[in-house]
């Protein structure tokens, strides 16, 4: 390759070589990993009345379950159950927008009740979680409250994007040491 | 050039199979597949198979699919009237009866293609068009229209449908045209669509074949003694409902497998319900998980289309199909949806408008074709398809 040539590409690039480098592992990693995300803005629960491991003096009379996204009224699955894993008699889920409501026929006694939902975002993907409340003096129900988005949980992503990114910092550094050594050598 | 040597080949081979001998048959028909004798002189037991044309039922619908079909609908002109009619379908069911057995079609312009049946099966339907021009009252009606339906018209309707099956596909292409040819004085070409199942020898004949999105299709399908009740009319006929299934393959691969099996309501790698571990198992609605969620999620496709009264099953007989993607890459494929029920307004239509109200999996699947057909009873020897409807 011709120098002047070389050295236009580097006034055009601008700034030290390490930054270069940066700016094309970072154009790499993205290049490679933004097709293979499945999309970011999958729904969430944003708000819950009852929230999430309150403790009640009295019992509700309906749980309302608010996320980020609208909610398609024909996915969306909102159940209640009681500490003996029964489900508790309620209507089917009411949406709103954003929010799901079922009113719970009948009173609840004390005890730990589970809500647990399953709903899909406008892009298809399924979402579902479940958290706990207790009515009364009841000790907090042994649920393992979380949600699921039935992708790769965050933290994994995180972890394939670091890795990505590292080896794509690598290829980056290979090629340009590489071209380096083509144009000493020639 | 190399197409050229395949078809050299191919010739060469067709010329073998007839002086191998057309006698080389091992004929079922009805409710077990074609059982393959391997044939004298090393010709391939797969390409001689032959599926019995004639019997009370019409062929193709309770065998095991054959890999290859072409379904073909014909449109009557004004002018079409019983007699015509009859006419013609002696002379089709003359050409399929030949061509099912090996032999060519009489006047065939290229009988070197008709030694090796492999299964071949020719089956008529009748739509409701056709009862009308021959002054009866058709024993099917259309569909009622669909929300999810995106119906284009060059999939949809037709007064004459020819579904030809075979495990090869120049069995299937040679087949097509010889058919065509003859109803050409009678009806015009309305739509074909050509699809393929897995090819025979990849796995068990009775194993569930995949579409094109993953899944395992057709499960639930009757078996054996099931189809009967589900199937068949005491006097040897049925019906069958065509739809062509776009499958949104962008879109569908935006999701986790966890999603997919959410939709579907079923494992993606066994096809077990979420509610259980084989294949086969019955799903479990009543299944909750830990958070006491559903295991089958109420608005999965399994979920929805749940049948559980055996007569009022569905035969599902469906066939991919794979086109040519457009210029951005984007597939044109899925599911030629075939069905044979006794009865369509009470089988079909309930189930498919439960999946129409609600079904996750309409999210990435869009009906642009649809058309209905009674398949009249099969005919004896000597007997022409339609005789009990036209004659």
């Amino acid at each position: 390759m011709r120098p002047e040539a070389t050295s236009r590409r580097n006034r055009w690039l601008g700034g030290p070589r390490w930054i270069q480098r940066l700016l094309v592992a970072a154009a790499a990693f993205l290049v490679v990993a933004l097709p293979g995300v499945p999309a970011w803005a999958h729904a969430q629960l944003a708000s819950a009345v009852p929230a999430p491991d309150a403790a009640l003096s009295t019992a509700p009379a309906a749980v309302t379950l608010t996320f980020n996204e609208q909610l398609n009224p024909e996915f969306t699955t909102i159940v209640v159950s009681d500490a003996g894993r029964q489900r508790v008699p309620a209507s089917a889920p009411a949406v709103s927008g954003a929010a799901g409501t079922v009113r719970i026929e009948g009173a609840l006694g004390e005890g730990a009740y589970t809500v647990a939902y399953r709903v899909v975002s406008t892009d298809g993907h399924t979402i579902q979680g479940s958290y706990g409340f207790t009515v009364g003096d009841a000790a907090r129900p042994p649920v393992a409250a979380g949600e699921s988005s039935g992708g790769l949980p965050v933290g994994v992503l995180i972890g394939i994007g670091a890795v990505g990114l590292g080896l794509a910092m690598v290829a980056g550094y290979l090629y340009f040491s590489g071209r380096r050594r083509q144009r000493g050598s020639a | 050039m190399t197409s050229r040597r395949h078809l050299l080949t191919g010739a060469a081979a067709a010329g073998l199979g007839a002086a191998a001998g057309a006698g080389v048959v091992a004929a079922a028909h009805g409710d077990s597949p074609a059982r393959v004798a391997a044939a004298p002189g090393g010709q391939p037991a797969l390409g001689t198979a032959i599926v019995a044309f004639h019997g009370a039922r019409q062929a193709g619908v309770a065998e095991d699919p054959p890999a290859h079909a072409a379904f073909v609908a014909f449109t009557l002109p004004a002018t079409a009237d019983r007699r015509g009619l009859a006419r013609m379908m002696r002379l089709l069911t003359d050409d399929a009866a030949r061509l099912t057995r090996g032999e060519p079609a009489l006047g065939d312009t290229d009988a070197t293609l008709a030694p090796l049946p492999a299964r071949l099966t020719v089956t008529f339907g009748f739509g409701p068009g056709l009862y009308r021009a021959a002054g009866l009252r058709p024993p099917v009606a259309d569909l009622p229209a669909f929300r999810i339906d995106r119906l284009e018209q060059r999939w949809s309707g037709g007064d004459l449908l020819l579904q030809v099956c075979a495990d090869d596909p120049l069995t299937v292409a040679h087949t097509q045209r010889m058919l065509i040819k003859d109803t050409r004085p009678f009806a015009a070409v309305r739509w074909v669509q050509q699809g393929f199942r897995r090819s025979p020898g990849i796995h068990a004949p009775d194993h569930t074949q995949r579409n094109v999105m993953g899944q395992l299709d057709g499960t639930a399908n009757p078996r054996g003694a099931e189809i009967d009740p589900a199937v068949w009319n005491e006097d040897g006929s049925t019906t069958i409902v065509v739809r062509r299934m776009r499958a949104e393959i962008e879109k569908w691969d935006m999701l986790s497998v966890a999603d997919k099996e959410n939709a579907v309501g079923r494992r993606l790698d066994t096809g077990a319900p979420l509610s259980g571990t084989q294949e086969h198992d019955e799903p479990d609605f009543t299944k909750l998980d830990d958070s006491g969620l559903p295991a089958m999620p109420d608005f999965s496709h399994v979920t929805r289309a749940r049948v559980t009264d055996p007569a009022l099953k569905l035969l599902r007989r469906p066939y991919n199909y794979d086109g040519v993607p457009n210029a951005a890459g984007h597939p044109d494929a899925g599911l030629i949806f075939a069905s044979f029920q006794k009865d369509i307004a009470r089988q079909f239509v309930p189930v498919q408008q439960r999946l129409a109200d609600k079904d996750l999996l309409n999210e990435w699947i869009t009906p642009i074709g649809s058309a209905v057909f009674a398949v009249p009873p099969g005919c004896a020897e000597g007997g022409w398809i339609g005789e009990q409807v036209l004659g």
